[in-house]
């Protein structure tokens, strides 16, 4: 039956759709045939020729309409109609141009921006990891007792918990990216190195692109696996490099495997040049149960669950008795661990809502476009429906419209988002260390743009088409286009829609405006420093190089004042607004009793002589560091006011005693208070000790400078290398950078809320804009006799502009409303400001005002121009 | 999309199907037809004669080819296909049962 079936119908489906204009031929011929025979009947009645065809007329009807309703019968007919509908709806776009281009283009902005966002968001937060299975994996967080996640485990914690679970079919250990210097036959630079186990790629389900991959025994053996980025680089990807020798920090490491170019490792953003073998970490620090630096990643055996797995763990963790951490946190591993996402999520997930909120605007501006227009074709419309057109037709066919301006729309939009979907990562991506995001556009991302495209066009072209059929034919084709559009009250839905994209816009603009102020604030805040010309320069020991520091220290200082140009020179242990801090505890201080615990904690840093001159953080009473307070002299130590106050009150601290790990220090110094690593929380209590005073090195050399910093960096860098070649020279930056660097987020969310919102701004406007002109369009009539009868120019202005203003205010009224209810959750993200700031909103709406009505004056104007004579006679 | 209004739905297929099943006819044959048979009872309008038929077309049950008339113009006769005969003999089939059951329940009441 289907067989045959298919063979009778096939042939005249592909007929109707291809050969349409012959089909429709043979249908007008048939009708005609018909209308004869009738004709042929009512003149044997003895009618008339022309009588009898007027009759036979009657009898059949409206051919027109049984010829739809024949086409409608025709199964392809819905593939032929669309082509029908889109072939119609490109002519009807190539007649009103700048409908079409206003339309496409507000939408492309919207659907651009959302799906730039959305790349960024499936990549930092949503996408899982390259590898095999990834939903098996589970990640492992150390938790202390009162449940915060503490960095790290060490490497017999691994080795304990590889050996005791169950639950696991394998358990990998990795280190964070750390730079090394790199020695291969043939050059030598720095690498971003990762320490993995043995299990790591296998865990992972890794193959090796060459050579093979790490197995258990490696992690005693010195062996590196390249990425394919650096094997291309240095070895141009030659199969000779396997076997061969790369120095490590003065290592020699055999390279054995290289590991496919996809894989960029366990974490999001990181893209490592090479995994080294534990034998990388010196056997001393490796085996040091305190030193936490691996993170965990295990996989899962295929019955076991989360919290089954999670389960055993914690016993394992009890039974040792908290050796390895007192409690361990199991989470979903198949997304990696990303720093970035810690960081991000908040920012992105803040910007998605922005350009969520853009795209409502765009689609507010397709829609009233739309109803503009739908209005101006109400008579086409009409006929068509008298004519025999079903209003289901109609309907399809201006959704065919919709949808084809939102597909363009989103085609012109990943084109925008794909431009500038690098632009973003820029901005995101500022850190120390390389990081790489992997934003090429995917089936993700084409998925959300086109469901997004779609759901804009239908919905919002709905609407309008609903409400272009649903009017009386009789009347409308009676009145004039004109009278039609003067029909004040059915135009609810164009009021609604402005008034959201007003409310909406309002939103925008503030939140754009206090991010702004966040940035500003923090900007603009007094960090404590004198931030401008201090160069900061990361320098190290090699690893196991053991320098004699004090003399190092104090000839480094030596030579970096003898460079021209420079005022000063220190150093310090944690760098000077790095993202490195230390606490310590058990603190006593002479003459305080310690209400708690928390009473003998403070973060403390241990800075070089004439530290506080360098960075520019005045020396309140006593004295700065000297030369002289090394470790033959008396310990000492400075305070910053907020410790002085905590302990001391009022009185002066200076020739105060404190004590710490069973030594005595006096403290000579009070500094004024400077932010110490978050910009955005209060300067906490702080001890300086002399590091001249402490067993161990320094981290960072501080400079400051009568010149550009930078300008002096090549100078300096030359003396350290001078002084001695094994010191490693890390990252060499500005403090006024390190500060832009803490600020990256809130200049991502200020910048893009920002722009996001002059974007709104310009929807809004060409969206009233569109709405006056059109109807000062339709209204020349009734403002050409209304002057005749002798309102003024003024009055007329004030007409147009009356109606908007009441729209605007509305709108106003619902966007304070919203913000009112929504702001709060914008609070953490501020800083020295509240969600619900007077101003910022005032600025917001008077900004929106006088925007609304720089757009309204245009056409209001061009109403005050209207020459009665000219109006009253053109209808 | 309207239907077919004049008929109970689906009626107007079987009669088309059951005029044309004698000789091929074209389409203002069958509408005089019909009206002919039925003792000017049943009428179709052309609005719906012609969807009927191309639905029935598109359907599989009927086909169709040009061909002249007794007054040599050019007319689309329709006729039966092997799917519209079995079609046909179903459908008839399914109203005699129907208006069988209908006739004895009238029956009924009329004792």
């Amino acid at each position: 039956m289907h067989l045959e079936h298919w063979i009778y119908t096939i042939p005249l489906r592909l007929r109707s759709l291809f050969r349409s204009g012959t089909v429709d031929a043979e249908l007008e011929e048939e009708l005609e045939f018909h209308l004869q025979r009738q004709v042929d009947i009512e003149s044997a009645k003895g009618l008339s020729p022309e009588e009898a065809r007027y009759a036979a007329q009657r009898t059949i009807g409206s051919r027109a309409q049984i010829k739809e309703e024949c086409r409608d019968m025709r199964k392809w007919n819905i593939v032929d109609n669309l082509l029908r509908d889109v072939r119609y709806a490109v002519r009807s776009f190539a007649r009103s141009p700048v409908f079409t281009t206003t339309a496409v283009l507000s939408l492309a902005l919207g659907i651009g921006a959302n799906t730039a966002i959305f790349s960024l968001i499936d990549a930092v937060l949503l996408k899982n990891l390259p590898v095999i299975r990834p939903d098996e994996l589970a990640v492992l967080t150390p938790v202390s007792r009162d449940g915060k996640p503490r960095f790290g485990f060490s490497y017999p914690a691994y080795i304990d918990l590889r050996n005791a679970t169950h639950a696991f079919s394998g358990l990998l250990a990795v280190s964070g990216v750390r730079q090394v210097d790199a020695e291969f036959s043939g050059g030598q630079d720095t690498a971003q190195c990762k320490v993995a186990s043995g299990s790591y790629f296998s865990v992972l389900g890794i193959n090796p692109l060459r050579g093979r991959i790490f197995n258990q025994d490696d992690d005693a053996q010195a062996v590196v696996v390249l990425s394919a980025r650096y094997w291309k680089r240095n070895f141009d990807a030659s199969d000779s490099a396997l076997g061969r020798k790369l120095m490590l920090e003065g290592v020699p490491f055999a390279i054995v495997g290289v590991a496919p170019p996809e894989f960029f490792g366990e974490s999001v953003g990181e893209e490592p040049d090479l995994w080294a073998s534990m034998a990388i970490e010196p056997a001393q620090q490796r085996y040091d149960r305190g030193f936490g630096w691996l993170n965990l990643m295990a996989r899962l055996k295929p019955n076991i669950t989360q919290m089954g797995a999670s389960a055993e763990l914690n016993v394992i963790v009890a039974r040792t008795g908290a050796a390895i951490a007192p409690r361990i946190l199991l989470e979903a591993g198949g997304r990696g661990f990303s720093a970035l996402r810690d960081r991000f999520s908040d920012s992105l997930r803040v910007l998605m809502a922005v350009v969520a909120v853009v795209l409502l605007i765009a689609c507010a501006n397709l829609a009233s476009l739309l109803l503009a227009r739908a209005a101006s074709r109400q008579r086409e419309i009409a006929t068509r429906l008298a004519i025999g057109a079903s209003r289901g037709r109609i309907i399809r066919q201006l959704l065919t419209e919709s949808l084809l301006l939102s597909l363009m729309g989103g085609v012109l939009g990943v084109l925008f988002a794909l431009s500038c979907g690098k632009l973003l990562a820029d901005l995101i991506l500022t850190g120390k260390t390389a990081v790489a995001l992997q934003l090429s556009p995917d089936l993700h991302m084409l998925l959300f743009t086109t469901a997004v495209s779609l759901v804009a066009g239908v919905l919002f072209g709905l609407a309008p088409a609903l409400q272009a059929v649903r009017r009386d034919i009789g009347p409308t084709l009676k009145m004039s286009a004109r009278n039609l559009a003067g029909r004040q009250h059915q135009w609810r839905l164009k009021d609604a829609l402005l008034v959201a994209q007003v409310a909406m816009s309002l939103l925008l603009l503030v939140a754009g405006g206090l991010f702004i102020r966040t940035l500003r604030n923090l900007k603009l805040q007094d960090t404590g420093y004198r931030a401008d010309k201090v160069l900061i320069m990361e320098i190290g020991a090699q690893r196991g190089y053991r320098p004699e520091w004090f003399g190092l220290i104090v000839q480094m200082l030596d030579r970096t004042r003898g460079i021209p140009g420079v005022k000063a020179a220190s150093v310090s242990f944690n760098g000077t607004l790095s993202d490195a801090g230390s606490g310590i505890g058990g603190l006593s201080v002479d003459g305080y009793i310690p209400q708690s615990a928390e009473d003998g904690r403070a973060r403390a840093d241990w800075v070089g002589p004439g530290y506080f001159e360098t960075v520019g953080v005045p020396v309140l009473a006593g004295r700065d560091f000297s030369l002289a307070d090394n470790m033959s002299a008396q310990k000492v130590v400075i305070v910053n006011q907020t410790m002085a106050r905590h302990y001391f009150g009022n009185r002066p601290p200076v020739g105060r005693r404190l004590e710490f790990n069973k030594q005595a220090y006096q403290i000579v110094g009070l500094v004024r208070d400077a932010k110490y690593i978050d910009l955005r929380a209060p300067s906490p209590r702080l001890v300086y000790f002399s590091a001249l005073q402490r067993q161990g090195g320094i981290n960072s050399l501080e400079v400051r400078s009568a010149l550009a910093p930078l300008a002096i960096a090549g100078a300096v860098r030359a003396a350290v290398r001078e002084l001695d070649p094994l010191l490693r020279i890390g990252e060499v930056t500005t403090m006024a950078r390190r500060i832009d660097r803490k600020l990256t987020r809130e200049h991502l969310i200020a910048d893009l809320t920002g722009f996001f919102a002059g974007l709104t701004l310009l929807l809004v406007a060409i969206g009233i804009y569109g709405t006056l002109a059109y109807a000062v369009a339709q209204r020349t009539n009734e403002i050409g006799i209304r002057m005749a009868l002798g309102a003024s120019p003024l009055v007329v202005v004030r007409m147009i502009l009356r109606d908007i203003l009441l729209r605007l205010a509305v709108g106003l009224i619902a966007g304070l409303a919203t913000v009112l209810a929504c702001g709060h959750a914008l609070t953490s993200m501020l800083f020295g400001l509240k969600p619900t700031d007077s101003a910022t909103i005032a600025l917001a709406a008077i900004v929106l005002i006088v925007m609304a009505l720089g757009a309204g004056y245009l056409p209001a104007r061009r109403a005050s121009r209207v020459d009665p004579l000219a109006a009253l006679r053109f209808e | 999309m309207s239907k077919p209004s004049d008929f109970v739905q689906g009626t107007l297929d079987v009669l088309v199907l059951k005029i044309i099943e004698l000789e091929p006819q074209h389409g203002f044959a069958i509408s005089q037809r019909l009206k002919q048979v039925s003792g000017e009872v049943l009428q179709v309008s052309e609005g719906s004669l012609y969807p009927a038929l191309h639905k029935l077309e598109q359907e599989g049950w009927i086909t169709a080819e040009w061909k002249a008339t007794e007054g040599n113009r050019r007319a689309k006769f329709y006729s039966l296909t092997r799917l519209g005969r079995k079609y046909l003999e179903q459908e008839a089939a399914k109203w005699d049962r129907l208006s069988g059951a209908i006739s004895r329940v009238l029956g009924l009441t009329e004792i």
